[in-house]
């Protein structure tokens, strides 16, 4: 409730607008009375409400029975875990760093989503045209970095989970319920970012993309209750002088952390950064391994497109405001031409820089009409389904210079697997909405 | 270090810094609460909603990893950390613990890899890397370095000693 100590209350000539102040919540005011009845009834309203609050609070504060001692076995019992490491300030720490972490991945992810699934306010540019390829490089390492952080977090406060008794009263209850979810969301997130990245989905019994994104929010929403309950011990730790003592001490454990997530950055950062590809023995991918020495998410056999797309009878078909037209190769070739060199910037982390040749898109929205500058595009691959068979190419997009319908990569006529005959290429966007094997284009003009 | 608590000495700036952020933080708290409350609510209204989300592998899942980590793979960290603190010599301690620690996020992050299961017939630049190779010789470095750097501290230990 907003305390509004100077706010004026004998104004009750107009009661809507005076509404309820501290004074009548709490019953003190004498002159409820001359309000006439609405006043009074907002006044009883509002106590209820507080004395139910009230109640509330006080239910969540009361005692809970003691279990029986002889449960307290095993884990449970006093001095279960020897290890003199385990303090507040190691896990506030790690706490603060993991919640640094978490924030990139959170952010970076989000807008991932948004880029992909844009809302009517969302607006996203085509230049720098490498953005999108750091948030995403960003993502996928700090996750990776993440996996010693959260593990040396939950090794600090496992004690923690056998903590006797279990709740002291069901607030303590509900704040374990809501470290479970924590705790479960965070490990949900790394492991299925980690499978996710080496391709591995049998593990998961899911779709991983919704899964990973909803479970995100799960795991920022606990992350800030935790941190809103935890904030005093949080600050208490970290204020406090460190005491130093002969131990493979904190810092030691710290440091020991820090080079994991060292290591496994410099080992898997390869696959988006070139220059570090040859020490990163452990990147999914390669930037220079596939065909045309550029890897490959989605193969055409993968696809279903392999006949349709080496059909001599292969047409692009355009369509906007001002009619049709139906590009055969050749006719394509026959087009202005220009050469890129644009990154393919995947979802899963990894990216390469190609250097691509082919058609204007705004070139062939203005052959059928529309206008290049205010106009945005569907383009259609020659699959027959799938989530990433279309993509939308919003105005900052369509009206670059960069953006192709790129017929060549490295000089030589794009490979089958790598969108042939025609395929989207368009800065700072994922590799996902650079649609392969365009068969169709419609052009919509903006009003 | 001084031995002191800074709150000792109220003429600090850090003083009364600290308490105008305990005083800020009498508000923050309670909206970080229910700001994080609304949003693990908006979390589950959207995913059973959005119509997308499997509502049985995805929970099945966020309990199994919990488990797993809890009930399996932690306790096996811990009886690694007994065994260690039981047979290494405290001399050697704390840089077996350190290459253990890194050895082991490593490790996680890697398995997937050396698996392989992702690898695919048609399309040979996914999982390119001999993995299980790359994990070999990543963790022959960890404990070089880590068992190296042991070693030529007590030789400058040894010398400052001398």
């Amino acid at each position: 409730m907003v305390r509004d100590p100077g706010r004026e209350v004998t104004g009750a000539a107009d009661p809507e607008k005076t509404g309820p102040t501290d004074r009548e919540e709490t019953g003190a005011a004498g002159h409820l009375g001359t309000g006439g009845p609405e006043v009074e009834a907002v006044g009883r309203r509002n106590r209820l409400g507080a004395d139910g609050l009230r109640r509330a609070v006080a239910w969540l504060r009361e005692p809970l029975p003691a279990p029986p001692e002889a449960l307290r076995r095993g884990p449970l019992r006093d001095g279960a875990f020897p290890s003199k490491l385990r303090s507040t300030r190691l896990t506030s720490q790690l706490g603060v760093a993991l919640g640094v972490a978490f924030a990139i991945c959170f952010v970076t992810g989000l807008l991932s989503h948004l880029i992909q699934h844009p809302p009517f306010w969302f607006w996203w540019p085509a230049r720098p045209v490498g953005l999108y390829r750091f948030t995403q490089g960003l993502h996928v390492a700090t996750g990776l970095a993440c996996v010693p952080l959260l593990g040396a977090k939950l090794w600090s406060v496992y004690p923690r989970l056998f903590s006797w008794p279990p709740a002291r009263d069901p607030a303590a209850a509900l704040e374990r319920l809501s470290i479970a979810a924590l705790v479960s969301a965070a490990l949900f997130q790394l492991v299925s970012g980690i499978l996710n990245v080496a391709r591995w989905y049998a593990p998961m019994p899911f779709f991983f993309t919704t899964a990973h994104y909803w479970v995100a929010w799960l795991a920022i929403g606990g992350l800030l209750t935790h941190v809103g309950v935890q904030l005093p011990v949080i600050r208490e730790a970290l204020s406090r002088p460190v005491e130093y003592g002969p131990q493979l001490s904190r810092r030691g454990l710290l440091g020991a952390v820090g080079a994991a997530a060292g290591v496994i950055t410099v080992t898997t950062i390869g696959q988006t950064v070139a220059p570090l590809s040859p020490v990163s023995l452990l990147a999914p991918r390669r930037p220079t391994t596939g065909p045309q020495h550029l890897p490959v998410n989605k193969t055409a056999l993968a696809a279903g497109v392999r006949d349709s797309a080496l059909n001599p009878d292969y047409r692009l078909l355009v369509v906007g405001p001002a009619g049709r037209v139906a590009l055969s190769t050749a006719a394509l070739a026959a087009l202005p031409q220009h050469t890129v060199v644009l990154p393919i910037s995947c979802v899963e982390g990894w990216s390469s820089t190609g250097t691509w040749s082919g058609v204007r898109l705004r070139d062939l929205a203005a052959l059928v009409g529309a206008d290049p500058d205010n106009a945005e595009a569907e383009v259609e691959s020659l699959e027959a389904g799938g989530r990433y068979r279309t993509s939308a190419v919003a105005t900052p997009h369509l009206r670059d210079p960069s953006t192709l319908i790129a017929l060549r990569l490295r000089g030589e006529p794009l490979a089958i697997d790598h969108g042939y005959p025609a395929r989207l290429i368009a800065p700072n966007r994922p590799g996902v909405m650079q649609t392969k094997w365009v068969g169709r284009i419609t052009v919509r003009g903006k009003t | 270090m001084s031995a002191t608590r800074p709150e000792d000495e109220p003429g600090r700036s850090g003083y009364r810094a600290r308490h105008e952020m305990r005083a800020s933080g009498s508000r923050l708290r309670p909206m970080l609460i229910a700001g994080g409350v609304l949003v693990m609510v908006y979390a589950l209204v959207g995913a059973v909603t959005g119509g997308d989300v499997n509502l049985v592998g995805v929970p099945v899942f966020l309990v199994a990893v919990l488990v797993l980590h809890d009930g399996v793979f932690l306790p096996v960290v811990l009886g690694v950390g007994a065994l260690v603190r039981r047979f290494v010599s405290e001399r050697w301690r704390s840089a077996v613990r350190a290459a253990a620690v890194v050895s082991l996020a490593v490790s996680v992050v890697a398995t997937p890899l050396v698996l392989g299961f992702g690898r695919s017939a048609d399309n040979s630049s996914i999982l390119p890397r001999a993995y299980g190779w790359g994990l070999i010789l990543i963790l022959i470095v960890i404990w070089g370095v880590s068992l190296g750097i042991r070693k030529g501290l007590e030789r400058r230990r040894r010398r400052n000693v001398g």
